[in-house]
């Protein structure tokens, strides 16, 4: 089991660096170092300012939480596993055992560091610097490793069934948190050493009561892998990437739009496949928040208007490949249609996106009664999209055909 | 309708698996496609449907070939492919919604039919659900019903029973019937022999691309020199004799 741990763990390294030199290509590098370098100036800026206060701790508190929810249990199980490995579900322990032992490296490293970060805040606080950032260091270590411990019961049928055992101690990591922020973290660290002790006394006894929930720990491990996809998926193309389809009946009433019949029978199929699958109207709804976010904050007219084309760009580019979506699908080669209908449709549901785009930017520089970066980017965003769909789009998806 | 091919060569890119393959499907007849797995059973189907070119030879349905009326073609033809094919983002009723946009059929007698074929299959509950999430069997008889609801004379059904319960393998025959008696042809490949015998009009049998022996069932008895055997002797004998 040790053995399959180490191979699976070397698979999956392999394959997260392939994918990580991608994400963090050269320019991204340089983005993330300028404003990791502001930030911190930021932060230096900021901290002397700071005086001890409540809200200053309940703040503090909600972040660190928030650190402490970040990082899952990585399993590395797989489907197939459910199948061929049922006879070893005994020895699977040792295996998730070294599961958890890996999964606390990320976590660790990152609340490290932001533990280290609060030092010169302590110091401003008046507080002894050293043996506060101790204690809460060592508060967020024994924090994490319940909170790892809890994730791994997840993954067994134990005896006693509780809900929400992650959401509960999280809520308990913030109020002792927040007390430590307002007192000392040595009070955090009592919390979280007490907890600790009594979970790892009791945790003998439930775990050799406890039978391994196999499809509990592929689905979980799935549904991991899958975010972690789908954050490369923002940088790069993931093969397979399978996105878990939902049937949003609250937007049915988009759906009635189209209205059936032969001409309609492409728009019907993309509409709707636009609209319950994960992906692109996932990518979509993302690059538009971020798009209007960044939009939002700019200001010269000039620079507003070239990141809301940028934007247009980015999201019209990558929907491109939802042409394809169900090429692999054989009735849509047989279907009595004409072939001009298919990029036709494509064409009305591309336009209709950047449009829809176009007037979210417009609106929110609107909001800020931006006048001229409004109604340049209602303009030179209209003027965009007319030319990224009649033309570029129409250019790339011409030649994708030629090369199949 | 009937479906003439005739000289077919053919395969994957320059792969050639089919080779001088020629027989009909009269209007009004069943015909068994039967060989063993990998004889070029599906290959011959994927070219009907259009999803292979040939290389040479031709395919014509009443004339109308892929070349010279591709969409008059299409709208005679229906098929039920071996796995089940959906989509992952439609529903059961949207699916047939599908249907109907694409063959352009009327939509309140079309959706007559498919809720009659719908009941018969006990899934006349499940119209909002996505099939792509039901059990291979009910996800066959959506294909089987997404077929037959359209006024295809034509139907190529590759291998419909494996995963059907007993009772659906009789309702998909009942329905294969009736279409039959309305004049319309099928060519259903299947490796279920006695069901074939008993059902099947004409038989063409495939052997390493090429077509052994077409015709109904005295005439196969007669070109083995079986005169008591069953398809399943014949089909034995053709897999012994050599290549």
């Amino acid at each position: 089991m040790i053995k399959l741990w180490r191979t699976r763990l070397r698979q999956h390294v392999q394959e997260q660096q392939k994918y990580l030199r991608l994400v963090f290509n050269d320019h991204f590098v340089l983005i993330l170092l300028i404003l990791f370098g502001g930030a911190l100036y930021a932060y230096s800026q900021v901290v002397k300012t700071l005086q001890p206060s409540g809200w200053l701790a309940l703040g503090m508190a909600l972040i660190f939480a928030g650190f402490l929810s970040f990082g899952q249990l990585a399993t590395l199980a797989e489907a197939p596993d459910q199948i061929f490995l049922l006879p070893k579900a005994e020895a699977f322990k040792v295996y998730l055992l070294r599961a958890r032992r890996y999964s606390m490296i990320l976590p660790g490293t990152l609340l490290t560091f932001t533990g280290l970060a609060m030092w010169p805040l302590f110091a401003q606080l008046g507080q002894d610097p050293a043996s506060a950032t101790i204690a809460l260091l060592l508060a967020l270590w024994l924090f994490k490793d319940l909170d790892l411990w809890l994730q791994f019961l997840q993954r067994y049928h134990l005896p006693i069934r509780w809900h929400h055992q992650r959401l509960l101690l999280l809520i308990i990591a913030f109020i002792a948190l927040f007390g430590g922020f307002y007192v000392h973290p040595a009070m955090t660290l009592l919390v979280a050493f007490i907890l600790n002790l009594v979970f790892r006394w009791q945790l003998k006894s439930v775990l050799e009561h406890g039978r391994l929930n196999f499809s509990a720990l592929v689905s979980l491990e799935d549904a991991r892998m899958g975010r972690v996809y789908r954050f490369y998926n923002l940088f790069t193309d993931v093969p397979g990437l399978a996105n878990s389809v939902h049937r949003r009946r609250y937007l049915d009433g988009l759906l009635k739009l189209v209205k059936p019949q032969q001409t309609t029978t492409w728009l019907f199929l993309y509409l709707r496949g636009f609209l319950r699958g994960g992906e692109y109207l996932g990518l979509y709804l993302r690059l538009l928040v971020i798009g209007a976010v960044i939009v939002a904050v700019l200001s010269p007219w000039w620079l507003v208007l070239g990141f809301a084309i940028l934007f247009l760009y980015m999201v019209g580019f990558q929907l491109l490949p939802f042409y394809y979506q169900y090429d692999d699908i054989v009735f849509v080669h047989l279907y009595p249609v004409g072939p001009e209908q298919k990029p036709a449709a494509f064409e009305r549901l591309l336009t209709v996106l950047l449009l829809i785009e176009v007037l979210a930017f417009t609106l929110v520089t609107l909001i800020r009664l931006q006048w001229v970066a409004a109604g340049s980017i209602f303009i030179g965003g209209g003027l965009f999209v007319w030319a990224f769909t009649r033309w570029y789009a129409r250019m790339r998806l011409k030649q994708h055909r030629v090369m199949v | 309708m009937t479906l003439t091919i005739d000289g077919l060569t053919g395969g994957y890119g320059n792969l050639t698996i089919l080779k001088d393959v020629s027989f009909t499907v009269p209007s009004g007849k069943i015909v068994g496609l039967i060989g063993l797995n990998g004889a070029g059973k599906s290959t011959t189907i994927k070219h009907i449907i259009g999803l292979l070119t040939p290389q040479t030879g031709t395919i014509d349905l009443d004339g109308k070939t892929l070349k010279t009326d591709p969409t008059g073609f299409r709208a005679g033809l229906a098929y039920v492919p071996e796995t089940p094919v959906l989509y992952p983002e439609l529903t059961l009723r949207e699916h047939l919604d599908m249907t109907i946009m694409a063959y352009d059929l009327d939509k309140d007698a079309a959706w007559r039919e498919a809720d009659a074929m719908l009941k018969r299959f006990r899934l006349d509950n499940k119209l909002d659900w996505f099939p792509a999430k039901f059990s291979k069997g009910m996800q066959q008889k959506v294909m089987i019903v997404a077929a037959f609801m359209t006024h295809a004379q034509l139907f190529i059904i590759d291998e419909p029973f494996t995963g059907l319960d007993p009772l659906a393998i009789h309702d998909l025959l009942d329905i294969v019937t009736a279409k039959k008696q309305q004049g319309a042809s099928v060519l259903m490949s299947t490796h279920i022999l006695a069901t074939a015998q008993q059902y099947a009009d004409e038989f063409v049998l495939i052997k390493s691309g090429k077509v052994r022996a077409t015709g109904d069932m005295a005439s196969l008895k007669q070109q083995f020199g079986l005169q008591d055997g069953s398809l399943d002797d014949i089909y034995m004998k053709m897999t012994e004799e050599k290549a």
